[in-house]
């Protein structure tokens, strides 16, 4: 039961920080930084860095929500375990 | 000298985005073991806004070196020059451009398209492969370790499973036998790595000791530039369905599970290395390196290929 609530919890903060990624202002800031504001190789190092930033973030983002579901998924599992093969899982 | 020019007050509002920005990721935090590599990433752009963004896009706010607009003529291409002609119709700013008077332009500019495209066409030179003992045994090899000085900077990923193998991971959810790939390509810029070259002798060897090490013939040299590596995980298993018939197809219970990873890689330095005598013992346990040897099987549990 320890480890199936563990997985729970782990599953929540997992989400609770995609949400926080999510909806970080660092993921619209590209939308800031284009020509419409700047030009030169300063801008445009800057732009690029924050484009790069923007795909990391949000993969990231992607995958904890999937590591989350995984989580839930085998919590699930043990969940529908049998009392004897809970113990030994 | 290039220039820059800028609209004051976009810029103005792009600056108090940055800040804003920076504070939400500094209020992102997670000590959870799964959360590891997402908040590696949230530090690396908390570190790409205060260390790169912020200071440049101030140190332009705050410029009093206004540049006249005949200086637009010396701008780096005719698209920027079309650019800044335009930028003076609309009675930008301008300015000597920081970026310009340190040289051409960073190399970790690059986007993870540039890259792969670079490799392909061969702009991008590799650093040089290590040694192949080509399988006799009592020849040398060499492997190249990579210690990033800090948290490596993740350009891109991409994920390179085929439609069938993403097909058969969906459907491993709900069969009771299933195999799950992962197999993805990532794109890192590393600044003033330390690269250590080991000269080893191919024998059989103690697992917890390490292979053959020719301590005296070790190099380093410290790099910058990109380290692209291909991971390649599977997860093979057997689930027993257990529950009533048309209860959830995932619930059962794990009879096989059988985990195989590895990975391969190519580094592609910013300036041709210089190494240097060096002697000191590797460690094998730091997650953040990589090491290499051209062998098809790496030689160690651990290690990658050299090669894409």
């Amino acid at each position: 039961m320890v480890q199936i609530q563990q997985l729970r919890n782990s599953a929540r903060l997992l989400r609770s920080l995609s949400r926080s990624i999510g909806t970080s202002r660092a993921l619209s800031l590209h939308a800031l930084a284009g020509p419409d504001t700047w030009i030169g190789p300063t801008a445009q190092s800057c732009y690029e860095q924050l484009l790069a930033m923007r795909r990391q973030l949000t993969t990231n983002q992607l995958s904890l929500a999937d590591t989350a579901g995984r989580l839930d998924r085998r919590a699930d599992e043990l969940e529908q375990l049998p009392p004897v093969l809970k113990m030994v899982s | 000298m290039t220039v820059m020019a800028f609209d004051r007050a976009r810029l103005e509002i792009l600056r108090n985005a940055l800040d804003a920005a920076s504070e939400d990721l500094r209020l992102i935090r997670s000590d959870d073991v799964h959360a590891a590599e997402a908040m590696r990433c949230v530090r690396s752009a908390s570190r790409t806004l205060d260390d790169i963004c912020i200071p440049r896009v101030h140190d332009i706010l705050t410029s009093t070196a206004m540049t006249w607009y005949k200086r637009a003529g010396a701008a780096c291409d005719n698209v920027t020059e079309a650019a800044l002609v335009t930028a003076r119709e609309r009675r930008w700013e301008m300015v000597d451009d920081p970026l310009s008077g340190l040289g051409p332009p960073s190399r970790a500019c690059r986007t993870f398209d540039d890259v792969l495209h670079q490799m392909r066409s061969g702009a991008l030179t590799p650093m040089s492969a290590p040694i192949d003992a080509n399988g006799r045994a009592l020849a040398h090899y060499t492997s190249l370790t990579f210690e990033p000085a800090d948290t490596p900077f993740v350009l891109g990923q991409i994920d390179l499973r085929s439609n069938i193998d993403k097909l058969v991971d969906f459907f491993s959810d709900a069969l009771p036998i299933g195999m799950r790939k992962h197999h993805t390509l990532t794109v890192y810029y590393l600044t003033g790595a330390r690269v250590v070259s080991n000269v080893h002798t191919l024998t059989a060897y103690d697992r917890d000791e390490g292979p053959e090490t020719d301590w005296d013939r070790g190099t380093a040299a410290t790099v910058s530039g990109y380290m692209v590596v291909e991971d390649d995980s599977s997860v093979a298993e057997i689930v027993l369905p257990i529950g009533p018939e048309g209860s959830d197809p995932t619930a059962g219970r794990r009879l096989f599970s059988q985990e195989s990873s590895g990975y391969s890689g190519v580094f592609y330095p910013d300036e041709p290395p210089v190494f240097e005598p060096v002697n000191r013992e590797p460690s094998f346990g730091n997650p953040d390196v990589w090491t290499f040897t051209t062998s098809a099987a790496p030689m160690v549990d651990g290690w990658g290929t050299w090669g894409l």
